[in-house]
């Protein structure tokens, strides 16, 4: 378990980083390293060359804009669960954030690392699709901005560009209740399926904002825009709640593997996903009978 | 007997404070000058032909100093010592036989480049049709190893009364195929060895990652041909044994030629990946049982063929296989029976013991079948073991196994002490609450004998200092057990000194000639009282300096805690650092003791589990809301240790029951081979323990020590399958498989809950 050899570069601005990016062959991005790493050190990714970023300061701020969190993409998994900022205008990354690894993880693992990854079972990737985040995006040529649905791919797979590195997150401020769940098997494992929703109810009880996002059923996060767009004006109830998670885990086309079965994600799905709009919907009307809005 | 003020008492582990502060050694701590490290190459096929092998790449990278193969010389093919009937050669020559067996050999400047090395090395195999499980090993088509004649290496039987005629005297006959899949002990520490020749002295210093220096010194001294006495093996700190750092693998064998050979250290620590290959695995064993039983639930006769899937080699397979027939009684009457036990080779990595190593197989299998019977009597899963179980009239209790012979407690009292802690009515209760609300309690029970030690011996020699300190050596070898708290609390009390006044050696063979080692939950039980009859010893041997500092005849002197005085004048005494001077003064060698405990008595501890677990209807999340443990650990040295030992083994054996599973696909080839997919219960998934002790002296020691290492982990998996049995009592959920993942748990629910 010992890497085999690769060039090593430490940019200090992200100007450099880029510059290099577009003039070494073969060359990875190196942030919190929580999966780029043990990638090397089992030789199943053998970069030519390494860039290690964990020096451009400029990518580990969280700024607040009137509709949106800007997030630098060296931000760590922590300090997204313990700002203010990021507690007040999306709760829900700070209540999903617990569930990804460990303590130990949590400290060195960033939300660029973990979004450019793009394992279809994290945290962030369900959170991004969910949220509509968008990716800053830049290279030595210029840059660009990916939303969170065009950027995953497939399963490890991104619209990023060979010579194109992620530089902030763009979060909006969220405008319904939302709410995260997921069923892993031991805590800090990979989830075999994550559930977000997000949620607003209208003074009459009747949905009128729906997201829904699964996490660990397919090759990137599902989400399905036609189905929230139909329960649009539904009135909320626990058979709602029912109805749409068993519609939504007969359209999913789950995968198999060594610790669960197509249908026991299925069920998964079903489960989880009952359960948040539940909890969503709780929330909501909580909101409601307070009378603010919703933050 | 002296006055004990140390034994019982929960001292903390005098070795905590070093290894927290980070100040440990172990083998990938000792840097030897200008040591090579040793890398392997090791085989990507379960089965195959090696057609050819091309190293000289690898050869030329520079940093590599040598690349070995089968071919290059005799001393490769020649089979590793201490496994029969056939043992595999040191590097695998014309055959591979599982995944992760040793090809070639590189000696480089560090890991880095030896790896590199490895990548460059180029073996052409030609991939054979292998043996994956033991229905498919039985047909004989394929024959691993055709000079055995069979995949079947060992078969263990046993017969008691009528055996399987007597099933036809029962009311009730149960039959069911019991499987446990393959666990992988995984101790913190993965292996490592390393050397260093010596040759002015012709001797070689060997470090070592196990739980038996003389055994390894043994093994290395006849695969080297030296005399044992050219060979001193030292293990330094050792992080987790569980049994796989106590047998012969190929790096020990690889490690010590290439040290003598080259007159250079080398060194090979493994890697966690290796840990998954190379490493001997455990409990893989499918069990085609039959249990008849009286209408009142009374045992009439057991049979029971089962085959261990073993691997393609020995291992230290055979045994656990052997130990499982022993252990198929549990604590129970069973007045007849017959066993068949065969050990069958696949093309896998060998078994070797892991922590229980046969204990908890044996227990798996009368458990499950006891709840089986009690499930089809209509009969409460606790009645029926109550109605089984061992008498204290019964004592002592002939097994009907050879040499087994249950000595102490009171099983059924015992038993109802953990009834009684349950609260068995209340739970009933809460369990039909619980159901309403879409949440399913289970209740688990299971019983156990831990049969401990039983064979050979263990010594103590120990040194008087000048300051009128005690050094004690011994060839128990500490891999985390805390023994040089425990041996020290023994020898405090012999002694009548402090524990600051003893220093305990383990794991060198300079520091004593003869040794077994620390496995078996033996060590209490063997150096416990061989630390014990030193003490006496140097007792005797200074009672003559006691005499001449008191002007008395050395039969009138008597000790006690620590002081000398003439037999009846307590008032006037000396103490040991009063001796020291005087040996000092007088010129003398330093006092020394030396005694060797054998004994071929095993002792027997009894005790029981009682697990609720809680399971969500709709994800199967399964959560452990109580777990009891009633436990006879005989005279208790430190209970602190006891119970560590105890809740230690009991998180084990959650592992192997709801997460640990090595998987194989049809080739052969492992898929779990990281902690990505070998699940081991952290601490977050490892519940409150209660642990109630009713402690039993062992008639078959002086002390009175029983075995505690292995009480935790003989029931876990049958405990925890008969909970969720019953969290699924309303389908007749039946479970014959350990360990129950939520996987396992979803398909067998989703067919009904019948499924075998």
């Amino acid at each position: 378990m010992k890497p085999p050899a690769f060039a090593y570069y430490r940019p200090e601005t992200v100007q450099e980083a880029l510059q290099l990016l577009q003039k070494v062959n073969d060359a990875k991005i190196l942030a919190g390293g929580q999966s780029l790493i043990p990638m090397l050190n089992m030789r199943l990714a053998r970069p030519a060359a390494v860039i290690d970023i964990n020096r451009l300061r400029e990518l580990t701020e969280i700024q607040e804009y009137p509709d949106h969190l800007l997030v630098g993409a060296l931000v760590r998994h922590y300090q997204l669960m313990e700002s203010p900022l990021v507690r007040r205008f999306a709760p829900v990354v700070a209540e999903a954030e617990r569930h990804i690894g460990h303590a130990a993880i949590r400290t060195r693992g960033t939300i660029g690392g973990s979004l450019s990854h793009a394992d279809p079972a994290a945290e962030l990737p369900l959170l991004a699709t969910l949220g509509d985040w968008e990716l800053h995006v830049a290279s030595a040529t210029g840059a660009r901005v990916i939303p969170a649905r065009e950027f995953f791919l497939g399963y490890l797979m991104t619209a990023l560009g060979a010579d194109e590195l992620v530089t902030h997150i763009r979060v909006p401020k969220a405008t319904g209740v939302s709410r995260f769940s997921e069923f892993a098997l031991r805590a800090g494992d990979f989830a075999l399926v994550s559930a977000a929703v997000s949620l607003n109810l209208d003074a009459h009880q009747k949905i009128d904002h729906l997201r829904l996002a699964l996490g660990g059923v397919g090759e990137t996060p599902w989400r399905e825009p036609a189905i929230e767009a139909h329960y649009r004006g539904s009135e909320a109830s626990p058979n709602l709640w029912t109805v749409i998670a068993t519609e939504v885990a007969d359209l999913i086309d789950p995968p198999e593997d060594l610790h669960a079965s197509a249908a026991y994600r299925r069920q998964l799905a079903r489960a989880l996903l009952e359960k948040t709009l539940a909890e969503t919907a709780a929330d909501a009307r909580q909101t409601l009978t307070k009378g603010g809005p919703a933050s | 007997m002296a006055a004990s003020s140390w034994i019982g008492r929960p001292v903390p582990r005098i070795e905590d404070r070093p290894l927290i502060q980070g100040l440990g050694r172990y083998v990938s701590d000792i840097q030897l000058p200008n040591q090579w490290t040793l890398v392997l190459v090791r085989s990507p096929h379960a089965h195959a032909r090696i057609r050819a092998v091309d190293v000289t790449e690898a050869q030329r990278l520079p940093g590599v100093f040598y690349v070995a193969t089968a071919t290059d010389d005799e001393v490769f093919r020649r089979p590793l010592p201490g496994m029969s009937p056939i043992a595999p050669p040191v590097l695998a020559y014309e055959r591979v036989y599982y995944v992760g067996q040793p090809v070639v050999a590189i000696l480089a400047e560090n890991r880095y480049v030896a790896e590199d090395a490895a990548d460059l090395v180029k073996v052409q195999y030609e991939p054979l049709p292998s043996v994956t499980n033991v229905e498919h090993a039985l047909k004989g088509d394929l024959l691993l190893h055709p000079e055995l004649g069979s995949n079947i290496v060992d078969h263990v039987s046993y017969r008691r009364g009528a055996g399987h005629e007597a099933l036809n005297q029962a009311d009730v006959v149960v039959q069911v195929t019991l499987r446990m899949g393959r666990v992988s002990a995984q101790p913190m520490e993965p292996r490592g060895i390393a050397a260093i020749y010596h040759p002015a002295d012709d001797l070689l210093t060997v470090y070592h990652a196990t739980q038996s220096v003389h055994r390894a010194q043994e093994r290395i001294a006849e695969f080297l041909g030296m005399p044992t006495s050219q060979v001193r093996v030292i293990a330094p700190d050792v992080g987790g044994g569980f049994g796989v750092k106590n047998g012969t693998y190929p790096e020990e064998a690889l490690v010590t030629y290439f040290a003598r050979h080259w007159g250079h250290p080398v060194k090979w620590t493994g890697d966690r990946f290796e840990e998954f290959l190379g490493t001997y695995q455990e409990r893989e064993q499918t069990h085609h049982a039959t249990l008849g039983v009286k209408k009142d639930g009374t045992i009439v006769a057991l049979v029971d063929t089962y085959y261990q899937d073993n691997g393609a080699f020995p291992g230290g397979g055979i045994m656990v296989s052997r130990n499982t027939a022993r252990n198929l009684m549990g604590p129970y009457r069973i007045p007849h029976f017959a066993i068949d036990g065969y050990t069958v080779l696949t093309n896998k990595v060998p078994q070797a013991p892991y922590r229980g190593a046969g204990r908890p197989q044996g227990h798996y299998v009368i458990e499950r079948l006891l709840d089986r019977a009690a499930d089809t009597l209509g009969l409460d899963r606790a009645e029926i073991r109550l109605r089984n179980l061992v008498r204290p009239e019964d004592l002592p209790y002939d097994t009907g196994i050879p040499d087994l012979v249950y000595d102490s407690g009171n099983y059924p009292e015992v038993f109802r002490d953990l009834l009684d802690l349950v609260d068995l009515p209340a739970f009933r209760r809460e369990q039909a609450e619980a159901r309403q609300r879409g949440v399913r309690l289970g209740l688990g029970l299971a019983a156990y004998v831990e049969i401990s030690a039983g064979f050979g011996f263990e010594g103590a020699r120990l040194v008087l200092s000048d300051n009128g300190t005690v050094t004690l050596y011994t060839g128990a070898t500490n891999q985390g057990q805390g023994h040089r708290t425990s041996l020290a609390q023994i020898l405090a009390d012999t002694l009548g000194l402090g524990l600051e006044d003893i220093t305990v050696v383990e794991g060198d063979t300079a520091g004593i000639p003869r040794g077994i080692g620390t496995f078996g939950s033996r060590t209490m039980i063997m150096a416990g009282n061989a630390t014990h009859m030193a003490g006496e010893r140097l007792i005797e041997a200074a009672k003559p300096w006691a005499a001449e500092l008191l002007e008395a005849h050395r039969d009138d002197i008597v000790f006690d805690a620590g002081h000398f005085f003439v037999k009846g004048v307590p008032s006037r005494s000396v103490n040991w650092r009063d001796l020291t001077e005087r040996l000092k003064a007088a010129g003398s060698a330093p006092l020394t003791g030396e005694e060797y405990f054998s004994s071929n008595v095993a002792t027997y501890g009894f005790g029981a589990h009682a697990v609720i677990v809680e399971i969500d209807e709709a994800t199967l999340q399964l959560r452990i809301q109580r777990y009891l443990i009633v436990h006879d650990s005989g005279t208790v040295v430190n209970p602190l240790l006891t119970n560590g030992q105890v809740i230690g083994g009991t998180i084990q054996g959650l592992g192997s029951a709801l997460w640990e599973e090595m998987q194989f696909n049809e080739d052969g080839q492992p898929l779990t081979t990281s902690f990505l997919d070998y699940l081991l219960p952290a601490a977050v998934e490892s519940p409150e323990i209660e642990i109630h002790h009713r402690d039993y002296r062992a008639p078959g020691n002086p002390f009175g020590f029983k075995g505690v290492g292995e009480a935790g982990i003989i029931p876990s998996q049958a405990v925890i399958l008969a909970a969720v049995e019953d969290a699924y009592r309303d389908i007749q959920l039946r479970l014959d498989y350990a360990p129950v993942t939520p996987k396992r748990l979803f398909a067998t629910v989703a067919e009904g809950g019948n499924r075998a």
